[in-house]
């Protein structure tokens, strides 16, 4: 993984920007100017470790650059379909990028599949190209504003680089807040910075120094039928075959490569998989000293089972304590899901032995896998909208008072961006599901996870995200992946018999913090409030 | 039957190349025949480029049409012939080598036109 940066103004501070996101890149960084376009990078070393494979890389007659952070995975097609014009002179995915570009344009982007986010600057036409992956596993952030434009992967390293005058609080966005627990997409904490969309292509054209582009370039067709139609062992093979062929290509690096275990299903797929293709695989978990909330000895359990070297830490409230005022420092605007507390400790704990840790991320979301789920089903076919939001955020009872502080007019809808993935026409599982992996899954999840794992250079792969999975699980009608009604029905269909039933039929708990290790923001009652009073204080008189 | 039907896709796309050359586009010619919700059926490759052409534009896509299947794309509602339909002023075949038979098929279950591509190009 690495870092990004970049803009079209001169007297902008690009060195500092790159600096402040070096723990994406630790391994080197690089400032260059083309044509009035400047373009930062900074590496972590994953594949083809050497020098040649440092960017920005440039095409050979020097007229077109990239700088790009993230994976591309299955590319070896593409690239033996490149080779006979191009001579490849590294074995980095970020070459058959470039070269992809050159020779498909733009539209290359429908060849890869991966997590990235990417800058490609074309001489010849003058335009900056902009990329994120399908899902939104790696970020990319972006300001305009009269002419001027800069990008980077982190919002710290946009705030380095602008002048302050450029750096306004959307006090809108942060009443949006309240009601997620993060500034919801395409908004930031500023008013002019904004985040790239998942699958979004942006094209800035230097010369008329204007956006010309700024739209989605994949789109998922979503499967709203009901009833069975494919046999249950049918869908339990096809996923198992997608699955293993996908970790196959993830486990591609050139660095020590673990998992991360919680003990539930999804992670321990990914591990079980793993383990299947690479049997010298180390495991990483955390648990907690309050036995609820620990499942540590599950996966404990499973490791020896299946004889996969397991590296643990029991956490304490003492622990956390430490780095509790930390996800200001992660996030770089008001974020309010404590999960990425365990997430940064677990990192850290795998950084003293890999660079690389598969994940089960994506699973709850793509095979229907949240209690609530439930709940919302139980409010009928067509429940009331605000109903179903707040099994998300209550907001808390403060809310109207930050309303009238921030001017807020009184008829504003903060629920606007859930209303536009809420689909009633989706039977209530699939529209759950549908929401999710359009909201929570990348403003919260994949967020929460990046953050925290760059914190420690470390790179996390998302298997469940491919494009082939996703699209699978997306095609499949509600009673096929809920399977006898059951949550994950498909995926667990697909390994039972190989992985024990405690973990595939045991209650769920991922990396859930005890409430207590909070209690002083839980005394706002809700801890988006909470959190936004403890470490954002000085928003609060935002105007 | 294959060769025609691939034939009579890319006649259909070199003149639907040829009007984007002239500067014209499908929401114009729409909106030039007072044509401003409609419906696109099929939902291959034609039919998702015809849906990006009509993004943000004067003309509305209320849903899609398809023939075996039935849910969302780029949160638009995605039916099949035999659901309720809502009223749109056109459905636009996409799939313009069973245009005879799609048409024939929809004449009880529509009461707007259904029109192919193919004729909104060319008249173009």
């Amino acid at each position: 993984m690495c870092g990004i940066a970049g803009g079209n103004h001169p007297g902008w501070h690009y060195e500092k920007a790159i600096a402040s996101i070096l723990h994406r890149g630790p391994d080197g960084k690089n400032v260059e100017t083309y044509q009035g376009t400047t373009f930062a990078f900074c590496r972590l070393a994953v594949q083809d470790l050497s020098v040649h494979a440092m960017q920005p890389m440039s095409s050979p007659d020097n007229l077109v650059h990239i700088i790009y952070n993230g994976e591309i995975y299955g590319y070896q097609k593409l690239k033996d379909d490149l080779k006979n014009k191009y001579q490849f002179r590294t074995s980095s995915d970020t070459e058959v990028i470039l070269y992809a570009y050159l020779e498909y344009g733009k539209e290359f982007i429908d060849k890869i599949d991966g997590i990235f986010a990417m800058a490609i600057y074309d001489e010849r036409v003058r335009k900056v190209y902009l990329f994120r992956d399908r899902i939104g596993v790696k970020p990319l952030y972006y300001y305009y504003k009269d002419g001027k434009f800069a990008f980077a992967s982190e919002l710290k390293a946009l705030t380095e680089m602008l002048d302050d005058s450029a750096l306004e609080i959307d006090t809108m966005a942060l009443y949006d807040y309240l009601f997620y627990q993060y500034v919801p997409e395409p908004k930031s904490l500023y008013k002019h910075i904004r985040k790239l969309r998942p699958a979004a292509r942006l094209i800035f054209d230097t010369q008329e120094k204007r956006i010309i582009e700024a739209d989605r370039y994949w789109n998922l067709f979503v499967n709203a039928s009901v009833g069975r139609k494919r046999k249950r062992e049918d869908v339990a093979e096809e996923l198992r075959g997608l699955i293993r062929q996908t970790v196959e290509e993830q486990l591609i690096a050139d660095v020590p490569v673990g998992t991360f275990l919680s003990g539930g299903v999804d992670s321990s797929v990914i591990t079980y998989v793993t383990k299947r293709l690479k049997p010298e695989v180390n495991a990483f978990t955390i648990g907690f000293q309050e036995a609820q909330f620990d499942e540590s000895a599950r996966a404990d359990a499973f490791c020896r089972q299946q004889h996969i070297s397991l590296t643990q830490q029991i956490l304490s409230s003492k622990d956390v304590r430490q780095i509790r005022n930390d996800l200001s420092k992660w996030y770089d605007e008001p974020f309010a899901d404590v999960s990425a507390y365990p997430t940064y400790m677990l990192s850290r704990l795998a950084r003293t032995n890999c660079t690389v840790v598969l994940t089960g991320d994506g699973g709850d979301e793509l095979f229907g896998g949240y209690a609530h789920y439930k709940t919302v089903a139980s409010f009928g076919n067509k429940p009331e909208k605000e109903k179903v939001y707040q099994q998300y955020a209550k907001p808390a009872s403060s809310v109207e008072d930050y309303r009238i502080r921030w001017n807020i007019p009184k008829d504003y809808d903060p629920y606007w961006h859930f209303d536009q993935y809420y689909k009633e026409e989706l039977p209530v599982f699939t529209r759950m599901r549908y929401m999710d992996l359009m909201t929570y899954l990348p403003e919260s999840v994949l967020t929460k996870v990046d953050r925290a794992s760059m914190a420690v250079s470390l790179e996390a792969r998302v298997p469940f995200l491919a494009r082939r999975i996703v699209e699978f699980a997306f095609s499949l009608s509600q009673e096929e992946y809920l399977s006898d009604n059951e949550l994950k029905g498909c995926l667990k269909d697909a390994y039972k018999g190989r992985i024990p039933d405690e973990i595939l039929y045991g209650i769920k708990m991922g990396f859930s913090v005890p409430d207590h290790y909070f209690w002083r923001e839980r005394h706002e009652c809700n801890m988006n409030a909470g959190i936004l009073k403890a470490q954002w204080s000085h928003l609060e008189k935002a105007r | 039957m294959k060769v025609n039907k691939f034939e009579m896709l890319f006649n259909l796309v070199e003149r639907w190349l040829t009007l984007h050359e002239e500067g014209k586009t499908i929401p114009q010619i729409l909106a030039g025949r007072g044509i401003h919700t409609i419906s696109i059926y099929g939902l291959g490759k034609i039919g998702k480029h015809m849906l990006w052409e009509l993004r943000d534009r004067e003309v509305t896509v209320l849903y899609m049409l398809d023939r075996a299947r039935t849910g969302i794309y780029d949160g638009i509602p995605v039916k099949k012939a035999e659901e309720e339909l809502p009223e749109v002023d056109a459905v636009i075949v996409t799939a313009v080598y069973e245009y005879d038979e799609i048409e024939k098929m929809l004449a009880d279950r529509v009461s707007c036109p259904v029109i192919s591509l193919e004729e909104i190009l060319y008249e173009g």
